[in-house]
């Protein structure tokens, strides 16, 4: 076990390393600086604004200086907010993508995997046609189409939600419509994930066997099936993490919720390039760590990983 | 390869979807054709004005007063042409990086998998974004950015089907004759890998579909006055309580078609793969 989450962190070292290289000199060597778009300033105060942002320094110099601010967690100055630096930013959108993210893989766990169970039970009756369907739909309407239309039926036709916005404290009523819309995809294909394990799960032998001993169907399924069945789900968290946190970077923007990915979006527009690259490595390094959780999950439940370890 | 076509007539979703990717590639190349209306003749007395069969508005207009059907199959040229360029980038890509880890094997197979592990790790999509941003927002931009993102699963693939082939009989024998590596890759082996990639293939484009979207409905993708099914959402989005309709049919029309790509590709594996007959 320990000698497996060594290994992951150190390959997670080398791809964290990859992600703030690529997203730094992608960055620099691109056509246009991020004062371009200010009226035409004299060259002295193009001077000043390039010396205090250190853009008049070589690039690898630029490069070493980023990689050790970052690594006292400095993500340096915004360029278009003007009197934040980004780990500001990045502070006051975190909590507010982190709570949005979290409750929206919790309910995508919750559902999918009851409604994969439901239908890996009742297989071929219309309760299976019925979820696999809907599942299929879920996967072909991506969220920034769901996303419009849920604000347009609960928010604008019937009221009963509000439409955007995050209110003042961030009211349970605001996230209701962002977290559904986040999570229906992830429902879907983590439904259809759970029912194919399943039906594979339950043919084997040994449910047979707890069948044949008349175990009841709820206890072969948290005894005996759940285990191997869930594997193929956990594999998935990872994708289904990264694929939430892409999500949320529309549906910050339709909800109009002043979360991070609302911060990216605004900064890729600006080009504000402190805050678009800071923002990169700030989602890396959460997918980096969420990979890792997963696959030390992944280890202690499958035992054929537990003693390849050992 | 007719067993396999008779399995996928037999499927009755796959059928489904390959007729409505039919129709909906038909519209698209028939654009021109089809549409009354020019793609950015405005419309002044027309603005946000439901469908109207009359004159010509099968799906309404827009907040801009430009006719929606026309928009809507103009805009399934662009989705379609990013979604199959795209695929096309990532396939090259891919096939050449896996069939070479696969065939040359040893040291040179571990740093090339190695370094698709790492990528696998990144978070491509903000890289994606990222080169919109920062190198323009060109057409052919976007089918280089998103096939770069999309080619690791092919390369992961084709290496697999790679080493299965790499001992079989008729590659020894070839090598026997004096084919050269390269020859033997691309005569012997990328032929043979032709099942697994299709199916891979046509899973492929409805995810580039997607990515395009996702792009155009931030308007980072595709720019004016050309259009896309994202540029459409997102433009119905922003107008949808005052007109539903600008959101309805490219919504529909993009939902039609990962449906259908995606059946089309589940037919085909089930069609192909012999451990899935019963």
């Amino acid at each position: 076990m320990i000698r497996l989450i060594r290994r992951r962190l150190l390959t997670a070292i080398p791809t964290l390393f990859a992600i703030v290289t690529l997203a730094f000199f992608m960055v620099r060597l691109a056509p246009g600086g991020p004062f371009d778009a200010e009226r035409n300033v004299p060259p002295e105060i193009q001077a000043n604004l390039d010396r205090v942002y250190h853009l008049d320094e070589p690039l690898p110099r630029q490069y070493l200086r980023y990689l050790d601010h970052l690594l006292h967690g400095d993500f340096g100055p915004s360029f278009t907010y003007k009197d934040f630096t980004v780990s500001e930013l990045i502070g006051f959108g975190f909590p507010v993508s982190f709570s949005l993210g979290i409750s929206a893989m919790l309910i995508a766990v919750c559902l999918g995997l009851s409604l994969g169970t439901l239908a890996a039970l009742r297989q071929g009756r219309w309760v299976d046609h019925l979820v696999m369907t809907l599942a299929m739909i879920g996967i072909a309407i991506p969220s920034f189409v769901t996303a419009p239309l849920l604000a347009l039926v609960f928010g604008v036709w019937l009221v009963w939600l509000p439409a955007g916005g995050w209110g003042e404290q961030g009211g349970i009523a605001y996230g209701i419509l962002p977290v559904a819309a986040l999570a229906l995809p992830q429902i879907a294909v983590i439904a259809r994930l759970m029912r194919g394990s399943l039906i594979e799960v339950m043919r084997q032998p040994y449910i047979r066997t707890a069948r044949a001993k008349r175990l009841p169907v709820w206890l072969i399924l948290l005894r005996h099936a759940s285990r191997p069945a869930l594997l193929p789900v956990i594999s998935y968290l990872g994708p289904a993490f990264a694929g939430i946190i892409t999500g949320s970077v529309i549906v910050e923007q339709i909800f109009a919720i002043p979360g991070i990915g609302r911060y990216f979006v605004q900064g890729a527009l600006n080009r504000d390039y402190t805050l678009v690259t800071g923002v990169v490595v700030f989602y890396g390094v959460l997918i980096i760590f969420a990979n890792l959780v997963v696959d030390i999950a992944y280890g202690m439940l499958d035992p054929r990983q537990r003693e390849a370890e050992a | 390869m007719s067993e396999t076509l008779a399995l996928l007539i037999g499927n009755r979703r796959a059928v489904m979807g390959l007729i409505v990717l039919g129709v909906i590639a038909a519209l698209a190349v028939l654009a021109p054709v089809l549409s009354v209306h020019r793609l950015d003749a405005v419309f002044w007395e027309q603005i946000d004005s439901p469908p109207n069969l009359a004159r010509g508005f099968y799906f309404g207009t827009d907040a801009n007063g430009r006719d929606l059907f026309t928009r809507t199959l103009y805009g399934a040229r662009i989705s379609l042409l990013v979604g199959m360029a795209a695929t096309l980038v990532s396939l090259v890509i891919g096939v050449l990086w896996g069939t070479i880890a696969g065939y040359v094997g040893g040291r040179t197979d571990q740093v090339m998998m190695r370094l698709v592990d790492i990528l696998y790790a990144l978070p491509f999509m903000f890289f994606v974004i990222l080169l919109m941003v920062f190198f323009g927002r060109a057409l052919w931009l976007i089918f280089v950015a998103i096939g770069a993102v999309e080619w690791l699963d092919m390369a992961r693939i084709v290496r697999g089907q790679t080493l299965a082939l790499k001992h079989r009989e008729f590659i020894e024998a070839a090598r026997a004759f004096g084919a050269s590596p390269a020859r033997i890759l691309l005569r012997h082996i990328i032929p043979n890998l032709a099942g697994p990639v299709v199916v891979f293939v046509t899973l492929t484009v409805p995810r580039t579909i997607l990515l395009e979207s996702f792009l155009s409905f931030l308007g980072l993708g595709v720019q004016e006055p050309m259009t896309s099914w994202g540029v459409l959402i997102g433009d119905g989005a922003r107008t949808m309580e005052a007109a539903p309709w600008a959101l309805a049919f490219p919504a529909g029309f993009l939902a039609a078609t990962l449906f259908a790509f995606n059946a089309v590709g589940d037919g085909l594996r089930d069609a192909l793969d012999p451990g899935e007959r019963r």
